[in-house]
């Protein structure tokens, strides 16, 4: 091989240069999808937690900020009218929520991916009475973690997760229990 | 075509029944043909609604033979094009054409705008194939904006704004959305570079490889070589 063939110092500083940008885009990448997965897996919100800040504009038009609710125990319901197994709960949470209307214990359904005509027919046709609206942007889903419908979460007086319900609720008292137990960890 | 089986005017006769009594023409002489077809007026056959002659034979049949026996098989051929003609266009401007209704806002319009949203509650798929309860919710709040007169950018943003950016079919260019539209440029261009850069390296080194010395007299394997050959052959 003669001298000509031989690459110059130059070339060869601005290969060196490529390749660590190009080890730099990959490995950003990589760090991008692990954490996007990490997200993912994460799973619900748990236990013991601190409960998501969040403000539900109700189909109402009124504005509930979770901030607010500091001091009370909060059961948040995620529903959709779409969604079959919500109807299993529908009733008895409607029933809990009259049994407890002493101001202390606040029930919020926030409507998962919805239309408002249907949303509404739904909590008409179950009469519901406690405070509902829209997830608006998916935000109070996402801040939860939710994985579907219907999830609900109890939150203590002190803000904390008290518990969390994946799928409906089979009976009143399961409600009612689940409520007691975050008031009595007050 | 669904207009043939509908026949809204009881005073017109479905097409092939008008057909059959134009070809037969019952007296069969060649100009009856486009008379019979074209004037919706009766025909001789609509006191024999057979498609046979009067005499009991098929009338198409028997028109061929009289025609044959007038010498005139081009004029029948041009009498019966016409008619094919008379046929086509009185169907094309017939009233009876109707079709059923569709709904204001018609699928088209609404899978128009459909098929740039996503299912926000499945996996991957397009809001206008989606076959769930509440895909078709969806499309119906679509078509309920476009009958209130919504543009199609302004039901994409109510979409976006209830159910977030993850409705978009393409995510608005923001943030880390920009990789999506970046990336694959880069990549495409960044391989491009390599692959050119890789073939010149090769090329060059192709054209600096030593080149293979000629066969020499003197090497001693060729002379040996040439004596086998002459030896052998």
């Amino acid at each position: 091989m003669n001298e000509t063939s031989l690459p110059t110092p130059s070339s060869r500083g601005n290969r060196r240069w490529g390749t660590v940008a190009v080890w730099v885009a990959v490995l950003g990448l990589l760090a991008l999808l692990g954490l996007g997965l990490i997200r993912r897996q994460q799973g619900p919100v748990g236990v013991g937690a601190r409960m998501p800040e969040f403000t539900l504009t109700t189909f109402d038009g009124e504005t509930i900020a979770s901030r607010d609710l500091q001091g009370k125990v909060l059961l948040v319901n995620f529903w959709a009218s779409w969604c079959i197994p919500c109807e299993q709960e529908a009733a008895e949470l409607e029933q809990a929520s009259q049994l407890y209307s002493d101001d202390e214990v606040v029930f919020l359904g926030v409507d998962y991916v919805d239309t408002e005509t249907e949303a509404r027919a739904y909590l008409a046709r179950f009469g519901i009475t406690y405070p509902n609206g829209p997830d608006l942007g998916t935000r109070i889903s996402q801040a939860f973690r939710i994985r579907g419908v219907p999830e609900s979460y109890v939150v203590a007086p002190d803000g904390t997760i008290a518990s969390v319900k994946i799928g409906p609720y089979l009976s009143l008292q399961e409600i009612v229990d689940s409520i007691e137990a975050a008031r009595g960890g007050d | 075509m669904a207009g043939l089986h509908t026949n809204p005017h009881p005073e017109r006769l479905p097409l092939h029944e008008s057909k059959l009594r134009g070809w037969s023409g019952g007296a069969g002489g060649g100009d009856e043909v486009p008379e019979g077809v074209g004037g919706f007026r009766p025909s001789p056959l609509q006191e024999n609604p057979s498609p046979l002659s009067a005499d009991g034979r098929w009338g198409k049949r028997d028109t061929w033979r009289r025609r044959g026996g007038q010498g005139g098989e081009g004029g029948t051929r041009v009498a019966s094009l016409l008619a094919l003609v008379t046929v086509g266009l009185m169907l094309a401007f017939s009233p009876g054409r109707a079709s059923a209704q569709e709904p204001t806002p018609s699928d088209d319009e609404v899978n128009v705008i459909a098929r740039q949203l996503y299912c926000p509650v499945c996996e991957n798929v397009p809001l206008d194939v989606c076959p769930t309860q509440a895909c078709a919710q969806w499309r119906a709040t679509i078509r309920e904006k476009l009958g209130l007169g919504w543009t199609e950018q302004q039901i994409k943003d109510y979409f976006v704004a209830q159910y977030g950016d993850r409705v978009l079919a393409a995510p608005p260019p923001r943030g880390l959305n920009w990789l999506v539209y970046l990336l694959p440029p880069l990549v495409l261009i960044g391989g491009g570079l390599l692959l050119w850069q890789t073939m010149r390296r090769w090329r060059r080194a192709a054209e600096q490889a030593p080149t293979p010395a000629p066969l020499s007299e003197a090497d001693p394997y060729v002379q040996r070589l040439e004596e086998e050959l002459k030896r052998r052959g």
